[in-house]
């Protein structure tokens, strides 16, 4: 019987005991840390990543130093560490835990099963971890591509994309009382998101430049969109766009905070985001280009085995036609840049001191564009205007423009006494929107200078005079100066230089070589003489000696030696006739002319039939016309 | 009759045209000259820019523009190469109008003032003149180099005909100055046709810039061992001489050696 009762109540008392001690269990496990490890998916492909989440909750304080054991055949980052608080109701009381999520993203490097864990974190208690998983890797392209769904604003904490099954981001208790964590629908997209055609269907990106006109430091905005048609995507290794022909403000660094659209392009949703906007200012002029940006674009849908760190896209590289303002009423000392819309205020003080003094005026220049960082400053002799101190930069004052304000402090000398205006700062530039130079302007008004008072000698020091003291401005423009020709560049100079000298030597070469000509002409002919004279000597001697032909021969070339000296008329061989011709071309008188004929025929017919005494009556007739000849030569002379 | 108005109107155009252009220039050259008179210099740079920029070439212009840089260079506005400009000027305001002794001084002062500025830097302060050549052609007026010539060729031609006497005494006169004529002739002659020349082809100009490198051909700098020199740039205020053009290079003659420069770092004297 006490057997029998003890073993009821020990029943009785075991079922109690379970009963409290599950009680307590259950209390106790909410006391404990618990880490789960969970991940999206059991089969994942070779190069494809995956995320691993484990959440670590605790009652008392947080859990902190999250841990994931994995093989070295993945590639491992993360965790990306969340904080999470669950308030719950065990047996009758309301237990909170605190605690973290952390997630990892992993890409198997190659084929096989895998043991993941265990996931372990610390705690005020100690270490605590959760079990292990057991996760296979396919071959890559072997599993069917799973159906992406919308979702929620872009996070960067969220690595699941649009992987299925997983169903994003694990809500608490809280977060189901107050409807937290609730997939959104993405905004409607803006026009500037619209396009007709996707370049490419899977990811691209587009770069916008407005205006693709403008002037030398008008503001162009460059915009950088991204689309991907894979489910969600962040930006990986960004290669920002070149454009060192502008100054250039950053308005957009990174997407991380840009939303997110979903964009229908033809058949296919893409999601959009603007990952970029630049405020640029060209500093030239000329076809300026902007260089194309390249980036990565990541996710689950766009990473691969090939590609690791996601889809490779690069934006076209654009070109802004830029040109100078036009010159016409280009107002004096505008600067090539001041382009905007501005306007200018300035505050002197103090209006009343002493030569010699300074003054601070202060300009506050505003507007819309890239701040000038000059003004133009009045000139006038006696008053000297110091560098300015300049503050303030232009920022973004609203969406996507560019302007501020600016403040240049100047301190002006005042040189000389007397109620000075000081005249005004102006700021020459110009609005693109009007197209026309405006000069923005700030009356400085007039300030009242007291003459210093006479110091000693030893006080005062003599400046250098200004180097154009000794210069005085001329008032009128003058007459031209007329240009002057050389005289080398005259033409007759130089056939007047060097033709003279050359006629003055022609000349003497001219007349030294006709003298020479005349003395041999006259030479030749004094020979001839002698030569008829010798031969009428030895028609004389052979005459003598008793031979009259040869006496005859020697007649014969006396008188044609003779005619060709005194008349330069060679006989020898012309016809009687033609000798006739000949001495009477030769001004030779008609009666010597006759006789001289004559005695050549006689001694003709001598030659053949000589008479007896003949010989010594021609030989005295030809020394008679011999004579005459030489008589009327001398006459000629 | 109406068929000529158009004809007229156009020929009214045409003459009206240079008148109102002077009438701009005059406008402008007045505009300047007020500035001055108040210390407005960037006003007068300004507009005596225009006007040369316009091709007028006045020796008026050419003072006042100096007169303007110069008061710029002594100011809080100064710009570097405002005293190089300022010779620049000058030296063109003598080129127009050789007897301004204002103009002279001026030049010697503002030389002066670079050297110092210079010499304050460390830098040589030493100003190089042109080429031996541009000064020895430059020595006197190209029409002085012209008459010598023309009084030798005469001489020349004295002697020769003289050298023909039969008088021993004259012959030996005319020999003598036949040969003398004929070297003056040579020299004068070669003189009066470099001169020329160079005043044909070379143009003077002037350094505007602090420092203006020494280039190649192709526009790389040089180094002092290639020049064979001990500097590697040219100061502001330098006289050169262009003798040649290679798109925005200028080969440009200084001291004794030639080399290449931006075309912006040198100002062109005009000349009428």
């Amino acid at each position: 019987m006490i057997l029998l009762l003890g073993a009821r109540a020990f029943v009785r008392l075991n079922a109690a005991l379970l009963g409290v001690g599950s009680t307590l269990l259950a209390t106790a496990a909410w006391s404990q840390t618990t880490v789960d490890l969970d991940v999206a998916a059991t089969t994942v492909e070779v190069g494809q990543p995956f995320a691993v989440q484990m959440q670590a909750l605790t009652s008392e304080g947080t859990p902190d130093s999250p841990r994931l054991k994995v093989p070295t055949d993945f590639e491992i980052q993360g965790p990306n560490v969340g904080s999470n608080h669950q308030v719950s109701f065990v047996n009758g009381r309301l237990l909170r835990r605190s605690g973290i999520n952390a997630t990892w993203q992993l890409i198997g490097k190659r084929a096989g099963v895998f043991t993941l864990g265990p996931a372990s974190v610390n705690t005020e208690q100690g270490k605590a971890q959760s079990r292990s998983l057991s996760i296979k890797v396919v071959a890559a392209g072997s599993l069917p591509r799973p159906k992406r769904r919308g979702g929620f604003p872009f996070d960067d904490d969220d690595l699941f994309g649009g992987l299925g099954g997983f169903g994003g981001r694990r809500r608490s208790l809280l977060d189901e009382m107050f409807g937290r964590g609730e997939e959104e629908a993405p905004p409607a997209p803006p026009p500037e998101f619209s396009l007709d055609v996707a370049p490419d269907p899977r990811a691209f990106v587009r770069a916008v430049v407005q205006p693709e006109n403008a002037v030398v430091g008008q503001q162009v905005t460059l915009d950088i969109y991204a689309y991907g048609s894979q489910g969600r995507f962040r930006e990986n290794n960004p290669h920002e766009p070149r454009r060192s022909d502008f100054y250039s403000y950053s308005l957009i660094e990174n997407s991380a905070r840009e939303p997110t659209y979903v964009v229908k392009i033809g058949d296919t949703d893409f999601y959009a985001t603007r990952i970029r906007r630049y405020a640029l200012f060209p500093l030239k002029a000329g076809e300026l280009e902007i260089g194309p940006m390249e980036l990565n674009l990541y996710g689950s849908g766009y990473a691969t085995r090939q590609s690791p760190d996601g889809l490779l896209r690069r934006t076209k590289a654009l070109t802004v036609h830029v040109t100078e303002p036009d010159l016409k009423d280009r107002p004096l000392g505008y600067q090539v840049g001041d382009v905007g819309d501005y306007k200018l205020e300035a505050n002197v003080a103090p209006r009343t001191l002493t030569e010699g003094d300074s003054l601070s005026v202060s300009a506050t220049l505003e507007g819309l564009g890239n701040l000038p960082g000059q003004l133009l400053t009045p000139e006038q002799k006696g008053t000297t205007w110091l560098t300015p101190t300049v503050k303030g930069e232009a920022k973004q004052i609203s969406e996507g423009v560019i302007g501020g304000t600016r403040t240049f402090t100047y301190v002006v000398k005042l040189e000389r006494a007397g109620e000075i205006d000081l005249g005004a700062l102006l700021l020459p530039h110009y609005n693109p929107k009007t197209g026309q130079y405006v000069t923005a302007r700030a009356e400085l008004g007039k300030v009242q200078v007291s003459a210093k008072a006479q110091t000693s000698q030893a006080e005062v020091e003599t400046p250098r005079p200004p180097l154009a003291a000794a210069l005085i401005p001329a008032t009128q423009l003058g007459p031209p100066v007329a240009r002057k020709e050389g005289l080398p560049s005259r033409p007759w100079f130089w056939w007047l230089a060097l033709g003279s000298p050359a006629l003055v030597v022609a000349a003497a070469g001219l007349q030294h070589g006709g003298s020479r000509v005349l003395s041999r002409l006259r030479a030749e002919r004094a020979s001839l003489k002698r030569q008829s004279s010798e031969a009428l000597s030895e028609a004389k001697s052979l005459h003598a000696k008793g031979e009259p032909k040869s006496a005859y021969s020697a007649i014969e070339r006396a008188l044609y030696l003779a005619i060709e000296a005194h008349t330069a008329v060679r006989g020898r061989g012309m016809l009687q006739p033609e000798l006739a011709a000949a001495l009477a071309k030769a001004q030779v008188d008609e009666t010597l002319r006759s006789d001289i004929v004559t005695l050549f025929a006689e001694l003709d017919q001598a030659r053949f039939a000589p008479a007896a005494g003949a010989a010594a009556e021609l030989l005295q007739r030809a020394e008679r016309a011999l004579g005459r000849l030489n008589q009327k030569a001398k006459a000629k002379a | 009759m109406k068929a000529l108005a158009p004809l007229a109107v156009l020929c009214g155009l045409w003459f009206a045209a240079p008148c109102a252009h002077a009438q701009n220039d005059e406008a402008a050259f007045a505009e300047a000259a007020s500035a001055l008179q108040s210390g407005g210099f960037s006003v007068a740079i300004e507009r005596l820019e225009q006007l040369s920029d316009r091709g007028l070439v006045r020796p008026n212009i050419s003072l006042n523009r100096a007169i303007a840089y110069l008061q710029r260079a002594e100011s809080a506005k100064r710009k570097p190469g405002d005293l190089g400009q300022a010779v620049a000027a000058l030296r063109e305001t003598l080129l127009l109008d050789p007897d301004n002794e204002a103009a002279q001084h001026a030049l010697a002062e503002v030389t002066l003032e670079i050297s110092r500025q210079r010499a304050r830097k460390g830098l040589d302060p030493v100003v190089i003149e042109p080429p031996l050549s541009y000064a020895l052609f430059d020595l006197l007026p190209v029409n002085v180099w012209a008459w010598t010539t023309l009084f030798a060729s005469v001489v020349c031609s004295a002697g020769l005909l003289l050298a023909r006497s039969e008088l021993r005494p004259r012959r030996l006169a005319g020999q003598i100055a036949a040969v003398s004529g004929l070297l003056l002739l040579l020299v004068g002659a070669g003189f009066s046709w470099a001169a020329d020349d160079q005043r044909r082809t070379q143009r003077p100009a002037v350094v505007v810039v602090p420092e203006a490198d020494l280039l190649d051909a192709s526009g790389s700098r040089q180094t002092a061992k290639a020049l064979g020199v001990d500097t590697t740039s040219i100061p502001e205020g330098a006289s050169v001489v262009i003798t040649r053009s290679n798109g925005r290079l200028l080969e440009v003659g200084w001291g004794s050696f030639r080399a290449w420069l931006q075309s912006s770092q040198v100002r062109v004297l005009a000349s009428p």
